[in-house]
């Protein structure tokens, strides 16, 4: 645009005549250009945090990778001590997450040979564990990883469900608070909100725990 | 229905240890069984953990679901089937099921360690569960739902084998009146506090804090005992 355009567009004020031009000035082009350049912006924006995003995830994983590869300088007996004993993890979660039965992690405590994959496994939890609890701040790790997640009422997703179905990262953005857990898992998980329970736990007259139909 | 494959069925199958409590879902060969003639069967422990024993003690009898061959439960017809418990690979390979429609009830002093020959793990324990609801109710329940309800009992379980498995460090001290002697201490010890560790798992069984602690008393009980520090 010309000089002499811009003074039509957007005038200087200084007689009437240029005010009657300046009433002229289209609102509709200078919201247009207003817009063009908070879509920029904006998209400028949405890259960068898209990169990130991008490049803590890929920082978080060579950290855990670190971790894993520090843990798995233990045998497989101080690594089910950690994890156990020190963590207070169930023998039923640390099968699960080391893909074994119960028994043959029993096994293991007692002296038999592990698999380095299995080695591997338990190393890697363990070092989510630490993770989590000097990263996302959680004073007890493997308490939180079996408690179900604050979906409300009739969701039993837990933390170690996620992990088990490989979406360790996706955990830590849980644990930072970074969004909300149902945007964290509508996006790694979607089809969760149908699988709903109709029951729920109560205490009965015995004390124990029993399940009725939720009346909501 | 939930279908389970027999890796994640069985948590033993065969070689059973004797330091985990008789549960729910548990397996046992050469039972005689009131009523069925004189012919030793396998039974399946359908009776659930809590009327199963009174304190430490079991009930006089305990109800169990005779096990037969039967073809192998594949995809949809885990949906159907209705009146059984499809046991996979159970014996030498073999295919079986346990028979709810003969749900009966077999003297407790027949169901002993030495007669077990599997235990499921906590997922197939559900899977069992799932099944006699729909058997005896035609009515549906959630996996997730039976685990919240059953996770204070398998604590207890799982944890009373750990404390056994931690006492009695050695194998050949597996006798039955060791591991009745352990349990009744690990009872008692549940039963410390106020309000009682029992009633904090009640609560909350994600305990963490009590697994840490349950394993620090059972340390210290077996260096009373002698045993290794």
């Amino acid at each position: 645009m010309t000089a002499a355009g811009t003074m039509r567009l957007f005038g200087t004020g200084t007689s009437a005549g240029e005010i009657q031009d300046y009433t002229a000035v289209p609102k509709a082009a200078q919201t247009h250009s207003l817009s063009i350049q908070a879509d920029y912006l904006r998209t400028q924006s949405d890259l960068v945090s898209v990169e990130i995003e991008s490049v803590h995830e890929r920082a978080r994983e060579m950290d855990l990778a670190n971790r894993t590869l520090a843990k798995s300088r233990n045998d497989v007996p101080n690594l089910l001590d950690e994890l156990a004993y020190q963590r207070g993890m169930a023998w039923t979660d640390i099968a699960e997450v080391a893909d074994v039965s119960v028994s043959a992690v029993r096994k293991w405590r007692k002296g038999r040979d592990a698999s380095p994959e299995s080695r591997s496994r338990l190393a890697k939890f363990a070092a989510l564990l630490e993770m989590l609890e000097q990263k996302g701040r959680i004073q007890d790790p493997a308490n939180w990883m079996e408690m179900d997640l604050p979906l409300g009422a009739g969701y039993h997703i837990r933390p170690l469900d996620l992990y088990l179905n490989g979406q360790d990262v996706a955990l830590l953005d849980i644990a930072e608070h970074r969004g909300r857990v149902e945007h964290v898992l509508d996006y790694i998980r979607p089809g969760w909100r149908e699988i709903r329970s109709k029951f729920e736990v109560f205490e009965d007259t015995d004390g124990l725990r029993s399940m009725r139909m939720r009346s909501e | 229905m939930e279908s389970v494959e027999p890796e994640q069925l069985y948590d033993e199958l065969g070689e059973v240890a004797r330091t985990r409590p008789i549960f729910q879902g548990d397996v046992f060969k050469d039972i005689i069984l009131p009523g069925f003639g004189d012919e030793p069967h396998l039974v399946q422990i359908v009776a659930h953990p809590c009327s199963m024993r009174k304190g430490t003690d079991f009930r006089p009898r305990i109800t169990v679901a005779p096990v037969e061959r039967h073809k192998r439960i594949e995809g949809n017809d885990w949906d159907g089937y209705l009146g059984i418990m499809p046991l996979a690979e159970l014996v030498d390979g073999n295919h079986y099921a346990a028979k709810f429609v003969d749900v009966t009830a077999a003297p407790s002093e027949l169901l002993h360690t030495d007669a077990r020959i599997a235990t499921l793990s906590d997922h197939g324990i559900y899977v069992l569960q799932q099944r006699l609801v729909k058997h005896y109710t035609r009515f549906d329940v959630d996996i997730p739902t039976l685990a919240k309800v059953a996770a204070p009992v398998l604590w207890e379980m799982h944890q009373q084998r750990d404390w056994a498995e931690t006492v009695l460090d050695d194998e050949t001290d597996w006798t039955t009146e060791n591991l009745h002697s352990e349990e009744v201490t690990f009872h008692a010890w549940l039963d410390e506090g106020n309000p009682s560790r029992r009633l904090r798992l009640k609560d909350d069984h994600t305990h963490t804090d009590m697994r840490k602690e349950a394993h620090q008393a059972a340390l210290a009980r077996r260096a009373e005992a002698g045993g290794p520090a």
